[in-house]
């Protein structure tokens, strides 16, 4: 009975996918797509960015040397074929037949190029830092020879993110890395026409793609901060396409005609950091009170309004060897019984650091109701690490938003060597940390991930609670826009319709 | 006259100095490290402290604000950005063009409807409309301009259609941010010029005015409002002035990328050449902008012009007298 109505669901969905198809089939197309983004690029320089926002524009602008999908499977780009050497050399043959925007010739020394500015830049050293560029080798050029200090597993990742895309050599040295920020030179299927800092910006295909070419001849981002707004846009036409709708507003889109809400999981995800520096955290059943304490269902289901789930894992199903750990469970009777069993019987009072932005103060005002009903006060502080550190604080309890799709760069934060939120300085979970990051074997590395969740779920030094999806606004007269959980759209895909 | 400009313009030198010199203190010793919010809590210590050299953020205070100012005086430049490397000079003029518009427009609005709603309803004082107009007026400055910016995107956008909701490309555009500060404003003119006039037509001179026998319009245009007209130019001038530093709710509400949007995001972000140079323009700005006051304060009023026309004249009187 049960398949009868799933396949009976599937049925209406591609009926429906079917039917806004032939809606638009037959009619002309558009030239411009129109789309809503939340703020302005700082730069469009690749390797000097660190923001999903920076690259889901220059990912238009740009290639890449490979795209791993979020199974796991690694795709050609500009590189069409590479194997290992050894477990320290990736040999890869590059496409000979790409120009960049100002007509200049790809090649390897592109690459090597690109690396070296990874390097050198505060943004992206770190992920750079396993390269080792003084024996990686230019063999021809259309292969190079990329050496690792240390086996590096995650390399594909990197190369896929936004901090791998190849930048032209000859335009950077020609026009300086200030003035490349502005004015881009890529590979990739559009070209940057014009930018208006704060305003928009406008992309124009690129004639010359050595890929499959852009179906719609010009984009134009229209930058609006208001999360209401660029939903009203959408609804008086000024757009075809949102990003990153409020789940406040998806109601109102559902109820719009012409618009329809397109939403996904992401690899974003709300957790609660306890530090291991502190004498009243470090003691497991303290942990473990605060976290039973917490309604986590109820939580997310009031603030996100049905667009989250609840977290049952370290991190988000996208991600690569994501375990189902189920929901941390919610016992407030056994929470206040763990705190007295810790010396606790009439609770404590604590710090807790939570980032100045609305959503993030919702949720904490509703853990703060869920603690004080165990006896647990906080004395809440609304601004970014940075600054609750130099104002002389030490963490004790504090939410953090994370947007990573890769494992290693996930769970950096329970590294030693990573910041003082958590600081656990567990030798155990360095050493299995360090380790997992060289396995190339993907199913060993998996196994070697789900130890590392299991530990991490059973010492509680985070209470992950929210996956929280990407939700986009679309016209219906909008097709191919794929629902990339990093935002990472390709424009060069869509088509819009009149 | 043109001595007066000259000397005004000497006189902003030292408010500039101190501004920066403010503005730079605060800034340095305001908590947090803008290698920690610019890079991320995933860049390493190396990478903050490869930062903050690349900054000159390792250097003592007075050095580094010395050779800030040797930047700004020798070179006009305010710095490069952190955050786009790009200069703060060049960030600044590509978003005041918007802010200037939308200031112009607004004001310019508001002198409209503000003076003449003022003077209407002094020389009517207590009639119903003095009462609307006052009432109104209380309502337009109790009124928040985002509150106001949402009503009118909610009636005129969604609504109507009559205009976009978002942006400043086009003079569609233009209206609703427009009527959103200009009304604000123009309650604050509407006021000071109502009770201003009301002091004024209770003057001997203006019943004289009308013993000669000249029609109300030229008693009350002529002879009153140009009395009057100091204090409002006043409000004008501060209005007009505050609002080139960005009328942060209101750009924000139509997304315009102004300087006041620009500040704030600059503040949050702790990019400190950003909101140094944004600062010290603002000042440069607000200092322009009360000298042309003053400058106009000379043609409403003759005693004022006779103190800038002829200061030595007026110098060796004095002398004559005292001896």
């Amino acid at each position: 009975m049960r398949r009868k109505a799933f396949a009976l669901a599937a049925l209406v969905l591609a009926a429906t996918v079917a039917a806004s198809a032939a809606g638009n089939a037959g009619k002309k197309t558009k030239d411009t797509l129109r789309v809503a983004i939340w703020e302005d690029l700082k730069t469009m320089d690749p390797q000097a960015s660190n923001f999903v926002s920076y690259w889901m524009v220059q990912l238009n602008i740009f290639d890449k040397l490979v795209y791993e999908d979020s199974k796991g499977v690694v795709h050609p780009r500009l590189a069409t074929e590479w194997k290992f050497l050894d477990d320290l050399t990736l040999e890869m043959k590059l496409r000979k037949d790409v120009v960049f925007h100002d007509s200049g010739k790809f090649t390897a020394e592109d690459v090597l190029f690109t690396f070296s500015r990874g390097k050198a830049n505060p943004v992206s050293a770190s992920t750079f830092a396993p390269f080792d560029l003084e024996k990686t080798v230019i063999v021809d050029p259309y292969t190079i020879r990329i050496k690792f200090k240390t086996p590096y597993a995650a390399v594909f990742n990197t190369l896929s993110t936004g901090r791998g895309a190849i930048v032209s050599k000859a335009a950077v040295e020609r026009m300086g890395s200030d003035a490349f920020a502005r004015s881009p030179v890529g590979s990739g299927p559009y070209k940057l026409e014009r930018w208006k800092s704060g305003t928009e910006i406008a992309l124009v295909r690129n004639d010359a793609y050595w890929g499959t070419k852009a179906i719609t001849k010009n984009v134009v981002y229209s930058i609006i901060p208001e999360a209401a707004n660029r939903v009203i846009e959408l609804e008086t036409g000024g757009v075809d396409a949102v990003f990153d709708v409020a789940a406040n507003d998806v109601k109102r889109v559902k109820a719009m005609k012409g618009a329809h809400i397109l939403m996904g999981n992401s690899s974003r995800y709300m957790t609660l950091t306890f530090s291991m520096k502190d004498k009243l955290l470090s003691d497991k059943n303290v942990r473990y009170a605060l976290s039973y304490a917490i309604d986590k269902k109820a939580l997310v289901d009031a603030v996100y309004e049905g667009t989250a789930t609840t977290a049952n894992g370290m991190y988000p199903p996208t991600v690569f060897a994501f375990k189902d750990k189920g929901v941390m469970p919610y016992d407030p009777v056994k929470a206040k019984e763990l705190l007295a069993k810790a010396g606790y019987p009439d609770g404590f009072t604590m710090d807790f650091l939570v980032e100045n932005r609305e959503i993030d103060i919702r949720l904490a005002e509703i853990i703060q109701n869920m603690w004080a009903a165990v006896g647990v006060k906080v004395k809440m502080y609304q601004m970014n690490a940075s600054t609750y550190t130099a104002q002389g604080h030490k963490f004790q309890a504090g939410m953090r938003a994370g947007n990573v799709n890769e494992p290693s760069n996930i769970l950096i934060i329970y590294d030693s060597a990573f910041g003082e939120r958590l600081e656990p300085n567990d030798p155990w979970i360095d050493k299995k940390l360090a380790a997992a990051k060289t396995i190339y074997d993907s199913k060993k590395r998996a196994g070697a991930y789900a130890e590392i969740q299991d530990y991490l779920y059973d010492a509680r030094w985070t209470v992950p609670f929210a996956f929280t999806p990407v939700i986009y606004a679309l016209s219906d007269k909008v097709e191919g826009f794929a629902c990339d959980p990093m935002q990472q759209v390709e424009m060069s895909k869509v088509t819009v319709y009149q | 006259m043109i001595k007066f400009i000259f000397r005004r313009l000497l006189m902003m030198i030292p408010v500039l100095i101190g501004v920066s010199f403010v503005i730079f203190s605060m800034l340095y010793f305001a908590p947090g490290d803008a290698a920690d919010v610019i890079l991320g809590d995933l860049a390493t210590p190396e990478d903050k402290q490869l930062f903050r050299a690349e900054h000159g953020l390792d250097k003592p205070f007075l050095v580094q604000y010395f050779n800030y100012m040797k930047g700004v005086v020798t070179e006009g430049d305010l710095g490069t950005s952190y955050v786009t490397r790009q200069p703060v000079t060049i960030e600044i003029m590509e978003r005041f063009p918007a802010t200037l518009q939308l200031s112009a427009m607004s004001v310019f609005l508001a002198v409209v409807i503000g003076v003449t709603v003022g003077i209407i309803s002094a020389t009517r004082q207590y009639s119903f409309i003095d009462h609307l107009a006052t009432s109104l007026s209380m309502i337009g400055v109790s009124m928040p301009n985002f509150w106001q910016g949402m009503m009118l995107i909610i009636i005129f956008s969604v609504a109507l259609r009559w205009f976009p909701p978002s942006g400043f490309s086009t003079p569609m555009h233009w209206v609703l941010p427009a009527v959103t500060v200009g009304t604000n404003a123009s309650a604050n003119i509407m006021r000071m010029t109502r009770s201003s006039m009301l002091e004024i037509i209770r003057q001997d001179y203006i019943r004289t005015a009308r013993a000669k026998g000249q029609t109300e319009a030229v008693v009350i245009w002529k002879h009153a409002l140009k009395n009057a007209l100091i204090p409002i130019i006043t409000v004008v001038g501060l209005s007009f002035g505050r609002l080139l530093g960005g009328a942060v709710l209101t750009e924000s509400i139509f997304s315009i990328a102004g300087v006041g949007k620009l500040m704030v995001d600059a503040i949050k972000l702790k990019n400190f050449p950003m909101v140094q140079g944004g600062v010290l323009f603002i000042a440069f700005v607000m200092s322009i902008v009360n000298l042309v006051v003053d400058v106009l304060y000379s043609f409403a009023d003759p005693r004022i012009r006779s103190m800038y026309t002829r200061p030595r004249t007026r110098k060796a009187a004095t002398a004559k007298e005292a001896a």
